[in-house]
């Protein structure tokens, strides 16, 4: 059950007021080593202010959709009987993200961040010839269409920005953009701008999530370049040319998912980002390191919470859908892979999931539109592969998806603490 | 409790082929031709992935079944001796696959040893 901080609680007033108390004290001290301690406090401009209005609650069905979240959650009751209770039941206060644009100092450092972020972005040429090289990011998620129109879109729209030399004054246009464009809601399904996925973050609607995405891809593109190639020796570094830009990629793609995290922004877009990235850190520290297993920890929290794993059986085909399908079965063979690679237990479990693989559709079929989408959903088989005999993306994906569920099957066998409780029957 | 290991284990291989079978025949693997170090094409990159994919969950499977004490068992040594072959097809097609599975490749080999020098039928 979550703890309410409430400023309107005396002894919780009181103990805010005396650490207060004691931050002062330690200010005025004349000991070198407390002033030192004070001084750095001071220094530290990482730390965000508490709400004014003090409180921290955040409901969980902030995130995700209602049904994504069982019946075993707190609010579950009141869902269920919201009737008998009346309508005031759900009217949560709204609260603001901790590091949201409430001050100053922070969206300056928001600022210096997005103005750092987009100094590092390749130049028009170079894009280009990343797109032309890396043809598939073995991911369905980082379909080519997609990345082709999204950076295509992005100097489209900024070009005379982006163009060297790059100056602050002419990013900052591009900054005001994206800091309107975080504002406003991430459309869902159901919403009437729900076919124009995934234009919704492309061009003047440009977001951090398909920033970082930019960012993420073309890490991967430097990482998959061969050392002859005249992109790598272009960057002029004496070693490891293609890990150091890919590096550089990196940390941009990083910066904008710290900037999502401040903003508590959450949707399919982020959770894109976020697997992305994941593929880059296994190329740099490896499927066993530490950065990879908290990188699956974060995405498979983030799946479930946005209730991915919930989607209900539907006959409704759009890009969007089979995007967000695609999703979770990229985060659930990827949780399998690493589970079987670290011997670590699995995070997530096929019977808590609906587990519906996308169709088998090209990406050129599946964002060319409603029309050939309907076209291209009606030739495929009873069970969703296509009859043309050819191999798309999502084709190997597809497969894998159904092997790893018997991976799961092996791993609940293989891991299980206690022989005794061992299951003979496989599902 | 070995009986419901044991139980467990030939359901999962049943399972493991029933899945497989259900592939379209794009998927299928099918014995590559001896040309193969030239440009394979996505097809036969996609097929191999797959088997070495169905082959590691069929290893696993195996571990499941080998003799507790020494951990190895006919079935673990002939599924570690395909998985050396499907690697080598799948080779040309992509190196940074194939160092991924090859880190994994060398683990495979040391458990498969003990019975291959029991045995002395390691090549």
């Amino acid at each position: 059950m979550t703890k309410n901080f409430d400023a309107d609680n005396p002894t919780q007033r009181q103990s805010s007021t005396s650490s207060k108390r004691a931050l002062s004290s330690s200010s005025g001290s004349p000991t070198p080593t407390s002033s030192h301690r004070a001084k750095a406090f001071k220094e530290s401009t990482e730390i965000p202010p508490l709400p004014s209005h003090g409180r921290l609650f955040r409901p969980a069905h902030r995130w995700g959709t209602s049904s994504s979240y069982g019946s075993t959650s707190f609010s579950a009751i009141f869902r269920e009987n919201q009737d008998k209770f009346g309508s005031d039941i759900f009217d949560v206060p709204h609260t603001v993200a901790l590091n949201a644009e409430s001050s100053a100092a922070a969206s300056l450092k928001k600022l210096n961040r997005c103005l750092k972020i987009l100094h590092t972005l390749p130049s028009e040429e170079t894009c280009g010839e990343l797109l032309d090289r890396f043809v598939t990011a073995k991911d369905p998620l980082l379909a080519m269409p997609l990345m082709r129109a999204a950076v295509g879109s992005l100097w489209g729209t900024f070009r005379q920005n982006l163009a060297a030399p790059r100056t602050d004054k002419k990013l900052e246009d591009i900054a005001d953009v994206m800091k309107t464009n975080s504002g406003t809601r991430w459309t869902c399904i159901g919403d009437p701008a729900f076919g124009e996925w995934p234009n919704i973050c492309c061009g003047r609607r440009l977001r951090w999530e398909m920033l970082g995405l930019i960012f993420a891809y073309f890490g991967l593109a430097y990482m998959h370049l061969k050392v002859s190639d005249p992109l790598v020796e272009a960057l002029h570094e004496p070693t490891n040319a293609r890990q150091i830009a890919a590096w550089r990629m990196r940390h941009c793609a990083i910066m904008c998912l710290q900037t999502l995290k401040d903003l508590e922004t959450m949707n399919e877009m982020v959770i894109i980002l976020m697997r992305a990235v994941m593929l880059l850190d296994n190329l740099f520290f490896g499927n066993e390191s530490k950065e990879s297993e908290e990188q699956r920890a974060l995405l498979v929290q983030a799946t479930l919470s946005s209730g991915l794993h919930a989607m209900p059986k539907s006959p409704l085909i759009t890009a969007a859908t089979e995007y967000r399908r695609r999703i979770f079965m990229s985060v659930y063979d990827a949780d399998k892979m690493m589970s079987c690679f670290s011997g670590l237990p699995p995070l997530i479990y096929k019977r808590h999931c609906m587990m519906q693989a996308p169709l088998d559709l090209s990406d050129d079929e599946l964002l060319g539109g409603p029309a050939e989408i309907a076209q291209a959903a009606s030739r495929l088989d009873e069970y969703g592969w296509n009859t043309d005999g050819k191999i798309h993306e999502v084709t190997t994906y597809r497969a894998l998806f159904e092997l790893s569920k018997v991976k799961e099957d092996i791993q609940e066998n293989a891991l299980c603490m206690d022989p005794s409780s061992r299951r003979t029957g496989v599902e | 409790m070995r009986l419901r290991l044991l139980t467990a284990v030939s359901e999962l291989l049943d399972k493991l082929n029933a899945t497989v079978a259900t592939f379209p025949s794009q998927l299928r693997y099918k014995n590559p031709a001896p040309n193969v170090f030239g440009k394979p094409g996505a097809a036969i990159f996609a097929q191999s992935l797959l088997r070495l994919e169905y082959l590691q969950l069929k290893y696993h499977i195996e571990r499941l079944r080998a003799d507790r004490k020494r951990r190895t068992s006919q079935g673990l040594f002939d599924t570690a001796r395909e998985i050396v072959e499907a690697i080598a097809h799948i080779f040309v097609c992509d190196a940074h696959v194939t160092t991924h599975w090859f880190d994994w490749l060398v683990s495979v080999h040391s458990l498969a040893r003990p019975l291959a020098l029991d045995n002395k039928k390691w090549r």
